[in-house]
């Protein structure tokens, strides 16, 4: 089957997008002893350094970073039953964006930047599981409304934090929204995060191919669909809020790579959530390293780069059609 | 198949006790007692907005009751986990949602979710099941066809195919033959009778044409409106009088060579 293909085929782009971004940049290193680097083994004393302090953490930044809102668009998008939502769809990253500015206004970095976003988030998410809920019932529709309504209002919320905000600050605070990870020094939260949220997901993945079609068609066929909804707000909202705080509204990864996916044949839900991390990951990575090096030393935006490799790459696939 | 063949006669099957159930402050049925025999192939008949897919859903356990219980086997559903249910109880839905791409196959082997452990995957004999039951609608040869590439009959069959994987012993069919051209009505009907007459299915339709129901169905239940139902044998109850009443229409009635047949007049 093209999906037991699939797969190792991912797996085989990931490694290769790693070692990229490992081996880009303004100091040259070689694969031999970019390979020598990561064993422990010998290397020049520079080198080693960019590698394992600068350009290491940043790409398994990006890698989890991407993994996680791949994954957490897949989700979105079957919870929703809209091919069209993506993580951001209902307002968490703009209850994190929100938190996040007001941090950088105020003068916080660092861990508390990231602290802030992260309770941001929670926030927009408590926020919206709460709403949507309030009249008992719990309809996709309701539920998207209500998002996309908050979201809104979060949307305000940064536009007037960045009216009020002094010049000085205005740069940092629109890299962060659309999307920066030249601060990401600690991946192995993201990546902890990203690991379990694919070993969460995982056994509910035949439930997902279920609710695919309707939560009456779910329900008839065994699915307890009030218990999965609710797990699977949960589990996206946490994997969206785990890579805002890594890495800002990092935009089109979450909506574009599960439908790369299914345009490519993977319906589902077990090879595509994998898939996706996979995928996701590797997008991301190849698009931060693009975003460090294309303008060297300038940096640009990640956001851009996964857009401009995005854009093209979904058009061609949704001409083919799905297979 | 089943583990739950009881030795009361009448625990095994689905039944209703003393069901209320309430729609738009409308009520569809009151103080409802019934029971769906192993063996029966029932039609729901009443008046759009009567209740019937409010009803059906109610049985399958997917909509809660004003009061009373369903019972399966014996044991209420509240008491069953929706796993347990699905095992034993299929519901085809009115309509069908198809938001993402999927192929025919895919979406007939569903059916086998309830029968399959969280981690396990579908073997080679769910899929013989699948292909078996698409053969059963005739769709054999469709396997690999999209499913938003199929016509509105096509894509009916496809979803009593997934029933038919899923090959629950109570079958809840909310309008089954709705698009189906004149003679996959009337073959798909002979094939669930057929299906029921083996002693240990039960089917239940809600149904429209009154001919099809006096062909291929042995009971019928009749919902009224405001909380009045009427069930029983179907030579007994699809009278003329009672349809006049239930459809608020007159309505006529020939013998002919096929059996009964009504019509409006």
């Amino acid at each position: 089957m093209r999906a037991r293909l699939l797969l190792p085929l991912l797996g085989l782009l990931t490694l290769t997008s790693l070692a990229m971004a490992l081996l880009s940049g303004s100091l040259a290193v070689g694969p031999v002893e970019l390979l020598h680097i990561l064993t422990g083994g010998r290397g020049t004393g520079m080198a080693r350094e960019v590698v394992l302090d600068l350009r290491l953490p940043r790409t398994l930044a990006a890698f989890a970073t991407g993994a996680l809102l791949a994954q957490a668009g897949a989700l979105m998008q079957v919870l929703l039953r809209n091919p069209l939502a993506d993580p951001y769809v209902l307002g968490i990253s703009g209850g994190a964006a929100t938190a996040a500015l007001v941090a950088l206004g105020v003068g916080l970095g660092g861990l508390a930047l990231s602290v802030s976003a992260f309770a941001g988030a929670l926030v927009a998410m408590i926020l919206v599981f709460g709403l949507a809920h309030g009249g008992g019932t719990w309809s996709p529709n309701r539920l998207l409304l209500t998002g996309v309504v908050l979201a809104a209002g979060w949307g305000a919320l940064i536009s007037l934090l960045l009216a009020l905000s002094p010049n000085a600050s205005l740069r940092g605070m629109l890299f962060w929204l659309m999307g920066d990870l030249s601060g990401a020094a600690h991946p192995a939260t993201a990546l902890t995060v990203a690991a379990a949220g694919l070993v969460l997901a995982l056994p509910l993945a035949r439930e997902l191919n279920v609710l695919t079609a309707g939560t009456l068609q779910a329900g008839a066929l065994g699915v307890n669909v009030a218990r999965l909804h609710a797990a699977i707000y949960l589990l996206a909202s946490l994997l969206t809020a785990a890579a805002v705080t890594v890495a800002g509204s990092i935009g089109f990864v979450g909506l574009v790579v599960p439908h790369a996916l299914r345009l490519l044949g993977v319906r589902d839900h077990r090879v595509l959530l994998p898939g996706a991390a996979l995928l996701g990951g590797a997008l991301l990575v190849l698009a931060d390293t693009l975003a460090r090096t294309v303008a060297a030393p300038q940096q640009l935006p990640v956001g851009v780069i996964t857009a401009a490799l995005g854009v093209p790459l979904f058009l061609v696939l949704l001409r083919r059609g799905y297979r | 198949m089943s583990a739950a063949q009881g030795a009361m006669p009448d625990a095994a099957g689905l039944a209703a006790r003393g069901l209320t159930v309430h729609i738009g402050g409308k009520t569809v049925c009151r103080d409802l007692d019934i029971v769906f025999d192993a063996g029966q192939c029932w039609a729901m008949l009443g008046r759009n907005g009567a209740g019937k897919t409010t009803l059906l859903h109610t049985l399958a356990g997917l909509r809660p009751a004003a009061s009373g219980t369903v019972e399966l086997d014996g044991r209420p559903l509240a008491a069953l986990s929706r796993r347990q249910v699905a095992r034993r109880l299929g519901l085809l839905p009115q309509s069908h949602q198809d938001p993402f791409p999927a192929r025919v196959l895919e979406t007939a082997l569903s059916g086998r979710h309830p029968h399959l452990a969280p981690w396990q995957w579908e073997g080679a004999l769910d899929i013989e099941l699948a292909r078996r039951a698409l053969a059963r609608v005739d769709l054999a040869g469709l396997e690999t066809r999209m499913v938003d590439s199929l016509s509105g009959g096509e894509r009916r069959r496809l979803g009593l195919a997934t029933v038919l994987t899923q090959d629950p012993a109570i079958a809840l069919l909310d309008e089954p033959v709705n698009h189906l051209d004149l003679h996959h009505q009337v073959a798909l009907l002979a094939m669930l009778r057929e299906a029921t007459r083996s002693g240990e299915r039960t089917a239940v339709m809600a149904l429209h044409d009154l001919n099809l129901v006096a062909r291929y169905c042995d009971h019928v239940l009749m919902l009224f409106g405001e909380g009045e139902v009427l069930h029983g044998p179907t030579e007994r109850v699809l009278t003329t009088e009672n349809l006049a009443r239930l459809l608020g229409h007159p309505i006529g009635r020939v013998t002919s060579e096929v059996g009964p047949l009504y019509f409006p007049m």
